[in-house]
């Protein structure tokens, strides 16, 4: 017989929604063993018209990896009511039929007043039971006949009232796989009931499966879970909180569902969690439903109440419903202030920051950190550290050993846009960042130098010798082009074509040396620089011929002269004959055997193995002789050459030292 | 007389400072050169000009000397005289006995000279010295021994240390015409006698180090074969130590 079945629908089940479990969100931001969760919410049903105030109150309690939950909802009855059946009664033609006023229609309640969960929790794996007390209410309207004297019948309806408690009982597991956490479980079946069970339905008597897949990153969460008949969908953002001495981050929550059965509905969420002080949070939420009520049958109704799936903790407010407001405040009890994560060293390998050094920060350690683990399980965590506007470093995600030190390497990557042109103090602010949490860790000052500034050593040259600059290119290749069309009866041509070059490249050149300042660090000009201005001290003419030259294809290395210092002590490179000086060595690219074509002395050139491990000759080139053509450079190139490679065994010696680019 | 005695004050700083200078800056030793008959030139390293050398001159020690054919010439260092050999291409401090101390600082100077690639870059692999040349036999299209200046007055000096049992003067010669010019490693008579002259000093290290530097470069069967029997020498002799 079909029935019209009006539904309030008002079932603690979460195949409606699934709302986000804030206790679990802020207990894991900051560890306390004891936190409790109050929940209301305001709800309007399309069913009855009514609104209706339900509320929770979720305690939990940890100690080591066990943990405990237990949940009060209030006396909230969750009912539907189903029209009875037509009655149809044979009578005497003089028998009268009563029916009692304002008697309910058929009732169904189900009611959780109290749901509690014990799980074994670690990082990675966890397993829980969730245990359930169940109550199952029928009112409804039985049909009495009375015979009364003379065959006289009354009809009347007597109310019955049926009660049923059910113990549910399930289990879910979860366990981490890289980023992905994969949850499966089994939804709550009776195991133990009392009472009368003779209801007119059937509830969860059959073992459900679900399943649940999360992808976790530091920011964000997000997922899909499939329960037998709907699937959901789910996306948790992590936002900085704006609070003063805050670090927990605001959660925003978004979640979707969708029912795959014939009984259709669908369901948006959205919730927000807003830690306020360190032991308390607040939670705001709205939940919006559509469905279909059309189509429901009692037997589908059936179908779809058995498949109902039951959220573990959060029982009251997984209701199917029109539309719903919830507000939340979870309290930490004892919550563990102090960080996780401990500094315990920090080696400031560069106080000096040189912006022209950028590509070697990006692979080199500025600072290395020393962090230890004072937590007795591991932790992931990522690194942070800002330079002002100038440079920034997040590191990978790191795990960390329960009681493990950990040596952190912190690279900087600087901004290549030019953003000052004299140095100035920063202040490199190092943090870690634990479950969103940011903890700052220290703050280093640290002198960042200007585009131009060179910390002394030869090597940072390489930083500013630019053969791919444009202008660099254009200005070299059109040399060496014209280079390449002279005159080429004297052999080997390519030695007078590079002379020819390389004279090309000192003309109107100018030696200036820097500015007298009390700078400790030396200034170096861009090549490009050097092509505007035309004039340079040793280095500039260093790294601009070696740039030209390096841009049509010769190869370079700088021979640095200077004394053994101690570190720290860097000493200036100026003219020849200077404490410090530097000059190039310029590959001919011809065969060692060739030193006799070229008229020069042993002095004069060098016999070098270059990149591609072929021994060529190599000529010494003093670059502020530059100016005064090619013959003048590589005679007070093979002056110096020998005067420190041979005559006081410089390299040996280690006051000589060989740079390639 | 104050003005004249505080500028005569200044003058002998300035003298004593000159003096202290020119000891610096000159701090190469000379030696003298009597040259008898004959021509005989070296090459001034600063002016990198071959200048021929009078009947007695000083010379420095750290350059080249070229003597004709003919030429009798002889090197004076304080008390010790030696005779240089004619038509001969040589650096005149390999003239000077050394002790092996000496000679292994020379050889390790000699590698220096051609400012071996840096091992900034690739810390992890540090290459010692020297160990870099000769590696180019793949590419012999550019190389002419014929080319390479006074190649027979070269090879005459070392002929010439070798016969007058100058062991040491000859593996510098021919340390240093190696080096500067590695095409010579392929030419097996050189190396040989290299490793020979190695031996001879007993620098089996060295020895040790060039033939397995070598080995790792195939080149003929004969010369691969030599190059073996030398490592096989230095080897034995390592390991017997």
């Amino acid at each position: 017989m079909t029935r019209f079945v009006v539904l309030l629908l008002l079932l603690s089940s979460a195949a409606s929604a699934q709302t986000v479990d804030w206790i679990e969100q802020f207990q894991n931001q900051g560890f306390s063993k004891f936190a409790i969760s109050v929940q209301s919410e305001v709800l309007r049903n399309r069913f009855d018209a009514s609104n209706y105030l339900i509320s929770k109150v979720m305690m939990q309690y940890q100690a080591g990896l066990w943990r405990a939950q237990a949940t009060i909802n209030n006396n909230y009855e969750q009912t539907f009511q189903i029209e009875p059946d037509p009655i149809a009664v044979s009578l005497a033609q003089d028998a009268a039929l009563v029916r009692t006023l304002n008697r309910p229609k058929d009732v169904y309640r189900v009611n959780y007043p109290l749901s509690f969960a014990l799980g074994l929790n670690s990082e990675q794996v966890g397993v829980s039971a969730f245990f359930s007390v169940l109550t199952e209410k029928v009112s409804t309207s039985q049909l009495q006949l009375f015979e009364t004297q003379g065959g006289v019948f009354t009809a009347q309806l007597e109310p019955a009232n049926w009660e049923k408690q059910s113990l549910l009982a399930g289990l879910r597991a979860f366990a981490m796989l890289g980023n992905l956490r994969l949850h499966l479980g089994i939804m709550p079946t009776p195991v133990l009931s009392i009472g009368r069970i003779t209801l007119p339905y059937r509830y969860r008597n059959d073992i459900l499966p679900f399943g649940e897949l999360e992808f976790i990153q530091p920011y964000f969460r997000c997922g899909f879970s499939a329960h037998l008949r709907s699937i959901g969908a789910f996306y948790m953002q992590s936002l900085p909180n704006p609070l003063p001495n805050i670090s927990e981050p605001i959660q925003v929550a978004i979640r979707a569902q969708r029912g795959v059965s014939t009984f259709n509905f669908q369901t948006l969420q959205l919730d927000i969690g807003i830690p306020l002080t360190s032991d308390l949070a607040a939670s705001v939420g709205v939940e919006r439903v559509w469905y279909s009520a059309s189509v429901f049958s009692r037997g589908e109704f059936e179908r779809w109440l058995n498949t109902a799936t039951l959220n573990w903790t959060n029982s009251p407010n997984n209701l199917l419903q029109e539309q719903s407001f919830r507000v939340g405040a979870t309290f930490k009890f004892g919550a563990e202030t102090q960080p996780v994560l401990k500094l315990s060293d920090l080696k400031l390998l560069h106080r000096n920051v040189f912006q022209s050094k950028r590509e070697y920060y990006a692979h080199n350690p500025v600072v290395i950190l020393t962090l230890h683990n004072a937590d007795k399980r591991p932790v992931w965590c990522q690194v942070i550290a800002t330079l002002g506007n100038t440079g920034r470093f997040k590191s990978e995600p790191i795990q960390i050993d329960a009681d493990e030190l950990l040596d952190v390497p912190i690279y900087l990557y600087l901004s290549d846009v030019k953003q000052f042109q004299i140095s100035r103090l920063g202040e490199l602010s190092i943090s870690v960042e634990i479950d969103n949490r940011k903890l700052p860790l220290a703050n280093v000052p640290i002198t960042i130098l200007n585009e131009n500034a060179w910390d002394g050593d030869t090597w940072s040259l390489k930083f500013f010798i630019a053969p791919n600059d444009q202008q660099v290119q254009l200005f070299a290749k059109t040399k060496y082009l014209r280079a390449l069309t002279i005159d080429s009866t004297k052999q080997p041509a390519k030695f007078y074509q590079l002379k020819h070059f390389i004279t090309e490249l000192g003309r109107d050149l100018r030696y200036v040396p820097d500015a007298t300042t009390t700078m400790i660090v030396d200034q170096v000009q861009s090549p490009r620089e050097t092509l505007e201005k035309r004039s340079g001290d040793c280095e500039d003419f260093v790294v601009y011929l070696a740039s030209c030259l390096m841009a049509v294809g010769i190869q370079c290395a700088v021979v640095d002269v200077r004394p053994k210092t101690a570190q720290n002590v860097v000493i200036p490179t100026a003219e020849p004959g200077a404490l410090g000086h530097l000059f190039l060595l310029v590959d001919t690219g011809l065969d060692a055997s060739q030193l006799g074509k070229l008229e020069l002395s042993e002095f004069e050139a060098i016999s070098r193995q270059n990149a591609l491990g072929k021994t060529t000759l190599w000529l010494p080139i003093e670059t502020t002789a530059l100016p005064a053509g090619f013959d003048a450079a590589l005679k007070s190139g093979a002056q110096q050459y020998y005067r420190e490679v041979i005559e006081k065994q410089g390299f040996i010696k280690g006051n000589v030292h060989i740079y390639d680019f | 007389m104050i003005f004249n005695s505080a500028i005569m004050t200044r003058a002998l700083q300035l003298f004593v400072f000159m003096l202290l200078c020119s000891t610096f800056v000159n701090a190469q030793i000379k030696v003298w050169i009597k040259l008898d008959s004959g021509t005989a030139l070296y090459l001034h390293p600063y002016q990198q000009k071959w200048l021929p050398i009078s009947a007695k001159e000083e010379v420095p020690l750290k350059t080249f000397m070229l003597t004709k054919g003919g030429t009798k010439a002889m090197l004076f260092k304080e008390t010790d005289v030696h005779i240089l050999p004619e038509s001969a291409y040589f650096f005149i401090e390999d003239v000077l006995p050394k002790s092996r101390v000496e000679i292994v600082a020379a050889l390790t100077q000699i590698e220096a000279e051609q400012l071996p690639k840096s091992t900034r870059e690739t810390r992890e692999r540090k290459m010692p010295i020297g160990l870099t040349y000769g590696e180019s036999a793949d590419d012999t299209t550019s190389s002419n021994s014929a080319d390479i200046p006074y190649l027979n007055e070269r090879q005459n000096a070392i002929q010439y240390f070798l016969h007058h049992g100058r062991y040491d003067a000859a593996l510098l010669s021919q340390k240093r015409l190696l080096t500067k010019f590695p095409t010579l490693y392929q030419d097996a008579q050189q190396t040989e006698r290299l490793f020979m002259l190695y031996d001879k000093l007993e620098l089996y290290g060295f020895l040790n180090d060039e033939t397995r530097r070598l080995l790792s470069i195939k080149r003929s069967t004969e010369f691969d074969k030599m190059v073996e029997k030398w490592n096989s020498v230095a080897k034995a002799k390592l390991l017997n130590r």
